[in-house]
């Protein structure tokens, strides 16, 4: 009797299996035109040390999707942790076993980076509002997109901005910070102006003390902190202003954000931040911000990324309702398009890399504002 | 060069005082807890947001916020302490767990409470500050320094002094000594083991959230911290000899050191080889660390 029961639940689950690789089997064509939801993909940083903005994006996300009254899209969450290894194991998981056709991430850029064999070889779509990397401009291929702008962008800016100064670089020793801090050198070079102090940290170092007494005897007028992490960059100007240096302090788009803010509190006021920044000039930009802190009952980390995350989503449900969702004419439909969003107007040229640029911007009172040139 | 060695000695002292408790517990239970370095950021995390609603919901000053929530914080995670012995060492320990096992399970408990502390705190980084404006340090013999930092130190030294009176002096440190090194025998001539191995973890948790809300007075607060923290603790303790107090303060001083003056030679990205470096020699010449017989 028992024998025979446990038969029948073998033999069922046998079938479940069956029917289930079947139906698996099938692509993901077909499954459109059925009833089922529409699965995007998402990558980025869920935990670990950038997860305050990777919440931002994920909440963006939510938040865009909400706002569009739309119930047959559902979004996979995956997390990067920042890293190459989760985050080539996400882009595995969504191209294979979920069979998306786009995905909206990566950060950081090292996850980015990392997926890029597999969406290509998968066909699929990645679309980043993190990843300012200047290297994906060179191999992103023609499936990548992203309205982050590349920090090639942001290192000229800053170039023009510091030249023919004694400069101290401190840079953070990952992809980001070192593909940043190569592009200013080049970038500086061509003016003329070399580093008088280059310090590389590791990634979550908390001591910068002694890399700033190396930068205080420098001598330098600048110093240019080149870090992804808000609470780096917090940290690095709080224990700059503990140990007596005076110099103008420039960073880059970690900065945006109450991260930075609140590690570095009233040593923040005055410096100086290249980043794409949240327009708060714009009405629909304080709406969405609004509508983020009563809807999470605290404001986003890093205004600036839940403003492109935000108007990624809507990029992204504009060409599904354009094309339908289909990898390849979804990759055609982004480069014609001309998007008027809440970071400005967003078109794509041959890279994928979006008309998006960085602005200079300073902390006064507290908020940073734009700088006028 | 000055500045150098006083930036080594302040985070040498930070490293010092985080480790005492890690080597109380391994006096009293002869494994390595892990979790020990999120145990104390979950409590400063616990003295953060005291203080924070007492600033700012009951008016209350910053360092009244701060020494109320470090008083609070640390009971509680001092009673939590000894809910992780009782629940989760104990009963692996009744089931004949080697000390592998435990080690495993402690690391275990330390990525559940990291990911615990950013589920409830969030993600961001939280900073905790005693004023609200940033000074300039003090300056002395041309090395700068702060009031915190000045602070750090103080509690250091007091805290290694205590607990090297309290280990060797006291019946109770005896008792603790006694239950580490043989705790069937302690038994036999009548320690409470179980009692004992309670106020330890009390005690250790106790310490692990006053050094934390320190800490986070120089770097804030991040959930991940707890796993860096163990890392610099189980050098310092491993180089100053494992279960002494002396050996926590030389320890945990000889790593900040050597970490700084790493840093400022060959470059900060070099200052983790420098400390694991140093970890390496001491194992391979002298395994017992500096203090121990």
């Amino acid at each position: 009797m028992l024998m025979n029961k446990q038969k029948h639940i073998l033999l069922a689950t046998m079938l479940t299996v069956v029917v289930a690789l079947v139906l698996g089997g099938c692509s993901t064509k077909v499954a459109n035109l059925s009833q089922e939801k529409i699965k995007l993909g998402y990558v980025g940083p869920l935990t670990g040390d950038l997860a305050s903005i990777g919440n931002d994006e994920k909440r963006a996300i939510q938040l865009a999707l909400t706002a569009s009254g739309r119930t047959d899209i559902e979004v996979i969450f995956e997390d990067s942790h920042c890293n190459g290894q989760a985050g080539s194991n996400a882009a595995q998981k969504l191209v294979n076993v979920d069979q998306v056709q786009l995905i909206m991430g990566a950060g950081c850029s090292d996850a980015t980076l990392a997926m890029l064999p597999i969406i290509q070889q998968g066909q699929v779509v990645l679309f980043s509002s993190l990843s300012t990397s200047p290297e994906l401009t060179k191999v992103g291929g023609e499936y990548f997109f992203r309205n982050a702008p590349s920090d090639d962008k942001a290192t000229e800016v800053l170039a023009k901005l510091i030249k023919n100064k004694k400069i101290a670089l401190v840079s953070e020793n990952n992809d980001f910070g070192q593909a940043f801090l190569n592009d200013l050198k080049v970038k500086l070079a061509e003016f003329d102006t070399t580093p008088v102090a280059d310090e590389i940290f590791n990634t979550g170092t908390t001591d910068y003390k002694t890399i700033l007494q190396k930068v205080k005897e420098s001598k330098a007028e600048v110093l240019a902190v080149i870090s992804n992490s808000p609470v780096s960059n917090g940290l690095v100007i709080k224990q700059a202003k503990e140990l007596g240096l005076e110099m103008a302090y420039y960073g880059t788009d970690s900065i945006a954000g109450s991260e930075f803010s609140d590690t570095a509190q009233d040593a923040a006021e005055g410096v100086y931040a290249i980043l794409v920044a949240a327009n708060t000039a714009d009405d629909r930009v304080n709406k969405l911000l609004q509508l983020y802190e009563n809807t999470y009952l605290e404001g986003p980390a890093s205004d600036a990324y839940t403003v492109l995350s935000y108007d990624r989503m809507n990029i992204v449900l504009k060409a599904i309702d354009a094309v339908g969702y289909d990898a390849e004419a979804i990759r055609n439909y982004l480069h014609t398009i001309n998007y008027d969003g809440l970071a400005g107007y967003t078109s794509f040229d041959e890279n994928g890399d979006s008309s998006i640029l960085p602005l200079v911007l300073r902390f006064e009172d507290g908020e940073l504002v734009p700088v006028q040139q | 060069m000055f500045q150098v060695l006083v930036n080594g000695i302040i985070v040498g002292g930070i490293y010092a005082l985080i480790t005492i408790g890690f080597n109380l517990i391994y006096s009293a239970v002869r494994f390595y807890h892990l979790a020990y370095g999120a145990v104390g950021i979950l409590g400063a995390y616990l003295t953060y947001q005291i203080q924070k609603f007492i600033f700012e919901t009951q008016g209350g000053g910053l360092i009244t916020g701060f020494l109320l929530g470090l008083l609070i914080s640390s009971i509680v995670t001092g009673m939590l302490g000894i809910l992780i012995w009782k629940f989760l060492y104990r009963p692996l320990r009744k089931n004949g767990a080697s000390n592998v096992s435990m080690i495993v399970a402690s690391f275990g408990l330390l990525i559940i409470l990291q990911n615990l502390i950013g589920l409830i705190f969030g993600q961001s980084a939280k900073t905790i500050r005693l004023s609200e404006v940033t000074t300039q340090g003090y300056e002395f013999l041309s090395a700068s320094i702060t009031k915190n930092q000045i602070l750090i130190l103080i509690v250091t030294l007091v805290s290694v002094f205590v607990f090297e009176l309290f280990l060797h002096r006291t019946k109770i440190g005896t008792a603790i000594r006694a239950v580490g090194q043989n705790s069937q025998l302690a038994a036999v001539v009548g320690v409470k083991t179980e009692k004992v191995i309670y106020i330890t973890f009390f005690i250790a948790s106790f310490l692990s959230v006053l050094a934390s809300s320190l800490i986070a007075l120089e770097i804030s607060l991040k959930p991940t911290y707890g796993l860096m923290l163990i890392l610099k603790v189980i050098v310092a303790s491993i180089i100053g000899g494992i279960g002494s107090m002396r050996g926590a303060l030389v320890g945990g001083l000889m790593l900040g050191v050597a970490e700084n003056f790493g840093a400022y030679y060959f470059g900060s990205q070099w200052q983790d080889t420098v400390a694991f470096g140093l970890l390496v020699i001491f194992l391979l010449v002298r395994p017992q660390g500096l203090f121990k017989k």
